[in-house]
């Protein structure tokens, strides 16, 4: 019987980590990767996406998607954004499976997939990515990647990768920013790294997450106690079995509407639980370091490097702040003491949706999962041990199965239909200034084309000029209020009555009106105007000549400054890694001689 | 103590079971329409318990 140790085939556990990651970013992108752009909640992408104020944070308002939505539309000068969209959802479906397998204290092959398994495939990546967040995912999944290269500086004296990292989850999304970097601060607090490398990393968290943290803290004097955000996001149970057996099984999600199906059995959290009392058996390898002497012919073979005890430890703790974070809001004082937060402490509005804090608790469970596992196998004579290896190493899978195939059709891509590129180029070319007012009066869209799935109203990201959407989050049970003030007073003169006040909106400094004319919610008469643009699907209306662009509180100044300097740092890691890497390739060249 | 034919026989067993459920999970998922949100006028953006 050929071995199932890492380290008697190390080319196996190579191209085995590879061909596992690539299978499940096909199992559940498969539906994504046609003609078109996958459209659902969170997730809008477009086809020509504008480099805009808006875009990194410039105009004031609480920044969602910055620097991301910059970044895309640069991307978007030279590649297609379906196809970059499309290797956005493999990259945040499969590099966790494989950064998961890469730095898997499990000894044995089979091992490794039980880890990788457990930390890419359940019910937070299926949740999140039925509510559009590919960009949290993508965070998620360089979290193993981080740890590997925490690992990689306390062994090499290098850390530009650990920095890179840092950067990389920073630029994602705000809260993918907050995860990895707390990981690698973690991980640097830990373990034996020099001072320089220590302060490279603290400095690029720091750099690097201000670029939404700037905009956002300038924005953060509007904010005030957002009690109906916090009890709206708060962890809710997505298992028979109550909320904190939910966040322990890694589900939960507050949006009732994308929970799985699966999930409402007994049999996926009783597989959850399975899951995680097999962890509980791998912990104590996970924060100690596993016995390197096995016998020859045990079938699980020598132990590879072990993790480092000390980095175990610090990712099981971090795990465990994470779930408490999660289930936080779920207790009256908890989310007494989170409200408060949020009216006085900037930024504090990440903690309201908090069942994403659990993407910390995914990877200490996944690395103690594996391990625990091979302690279970041990029981059993070697050739069933390998039976139990293999099964348990696919129960994520038979746990979640509704993951597969868009979240379980939940998700498709379709092409945008020509009609919106056409309004989108007359409205780019029609007189300026004057921004933008969409209606329905509403955050969100659902088409037929697009299979009537609830998507955020797409031409912020569309449109180069400004745009004034509703962004009241409006909710089954709750109404959500939104941070931008010119959109409030947009509603104020849209919620009225009678005929649309052309004149108030054009004090306002809105032009242009443009009616999305296939989506549910179109309430109200037609506003007076010139016609620019009237299709099947859309009708935009010419108010008449305004004299400004709508005022906010905006700092672009202080804000560029803040993207120019990370955008040097990050150049300069590039660039230091870059040459640090040649050195060593080098220097090795010339002891080889 | 080496892999004998019905051992091998059982992995293969088990490990075909669960491929098969997930194979009929994703034949279902694409035989049937995509989940849609409810025909209420206004469009949600979840449902917040």
């Amino acid at each position: 019987m050929r071995s199932i140790a890492r380290a008697d085939r190390p080319a196996a556990d190579r191209w085995l980590a590879r061909g596992l990651a690539l299978l499940v970013a096909l199992a559940v992108c498969a539906p994504l990767l046609g003609r078109g752009y996958t459209l659902a909640y969170d997730m809008v992408f477009v086809p020509d996406p504008a480099f805009t104020a808006h875009a990194w944070g410039g105009d004031g308002m609480v920044p969602r998607a910055v620097p991301a939505d910059a970044i895309l539309a640069v991307v978007g000068w030279l590649l297609p954004m379906s196809l970059v969209q499309q290797l956005l959802l493999l990259a945040a479906t499969g590099l966790g499976v494989l950064g998961a397998w890469r730095v898997a204290p499990a000894r044995t092959l089979l091992g490794a997939a039980a880890t990788a398994l457990a930390f890419g495939w359940g019910a937070y990546q299926a949740e999140r990515l039925a509510m559009g967040q590919w960009s949290l995912l993508l965070g998620v999944a360089l979290l193993p990647w981080v740890l590997r290269a925490g690992l990689g500086a306390a062994d090499t004296g290098r850390a530009w990768q650990l920095a890179l990292l840092v950067a990389a989850g920073a630029v994602a999304a705000p809260t993918a920013g907050v995860l990895t970097a707390g990981l690698a601060l973690a991980l640097v607090a830990a373990l034996p790294l020099s001072g320089r490398h220590r302060a490279l990393v603290v400095a690029t968290a720091g750099v690097a997450n201000a670029t939404w943290a700037v905009p956002g803290a300038l924005a953060g004097a509007r904010l005030g106690r957002d009690d109906l955000g916090v009890a709206a996001f708060a962890t809710a149970a997505d298992t028979p079995a109550g909320v904190v057996v939910s966040a322990l099984t890694g589900g939960g999600v507050w949006n009732r509407l994308v929970h799985l199906d699966s999930r409402a059995s007994a049999v996926s959290a009783g597989l959850g639980l399975v899951v995680l009392a097999v962890a509980a058996l791998g912990v104590r390898a996970l924060v100690t370091r596993p016995a390197t002497a096995t016998r020859a012919s045990d079938p699980v073979g020598p132990a590879p490097a072990p993790a480092s005890a000390r980095a175990g430890r610090a990712v099981l703790a971090l795990g465990i702040i994470g779930l408490l974070l999660a289930l936080v809001t779920t207790t009256g004082p908890g989310a007494h003491a989170v409200t408060w937060l949020t009216g006085h402490v900037p930024g504090a509005g990440l903690l309201r949706d908090a069942q994403k804090w659990l993407g910390w608790w995914l990877l200490p469970v996944a690395l103690a999962f594996g391990v625990g596992l091979e302690r279970v196998a041990a029981w059993f004579p070697p050739g069933s041990a390998v039976l139990v290896l293999a099964s348990g190493a696919l129960v994520p899978l038979v746990a979640t199965p509704d993951y597969a195939w868009g979240v379980g059709g939940r998700l498709e891509a379709h092409p945008w239909p020509a009609a919106y590129s056409e309004a989108a180029r007359a409205l780019d070319e029609a007189p300026r200034p004057g921004a933008v007012v969409v209606l329905p009066w509403h955050a969100f869209r659902a088409w037929d084309w697009n299979g009537d799935r609830a998507v955020l109203d797409p031409w912020q990201r569309w449109l180069d000029r400004p745009v004034v959407v509703r962004d009241d989050l409006e909710l089954v049970h709750r109404t959500v209020p939104g941070e931008d003030p010119v959109a409030a007073a947009v509603g104020e003169v849209l919620g009225r009555g009678g005929p649309v006040d052309t004149e108030a909106l054009r004090a306002l400094g809105v032009r242009y009106v443009l009616e999305d004319l296939t989506t549910a919610g179109r309430e109200g008469p037609e506003p007076a105007g010139s016609v620019l643009v009237d299709n099947d699907r859309v009708r935009v209306v010419d108010l008449g000549p305004v004299e400004a662009d709508p005022a906010r509180d905006a700092h672009p100044v202080r804000v560029a400054g803040a993207d120019l300097v990370a955008l040097v740092w990050v150049l300069g890691l590039v660039i230091g890694g870059a040459v640090s890497r040649w050195r060593n390739g080098r220097s090795r060249v010339l002891l080889s001689r | 103590m080496p892999l004998t034919p019905w051992l091998m026989a059982l992995i293969a067993f088990v490990i075909g079971i669960v491929l098969a459920i997930l194979a009929i999970f994703m034949a279902t998922a694409v035989l049937t329409p995509a989940a849609k949100q409810s025909d209420s006028p206004l469009i949600v953006y979840g449902n917040d318990g």
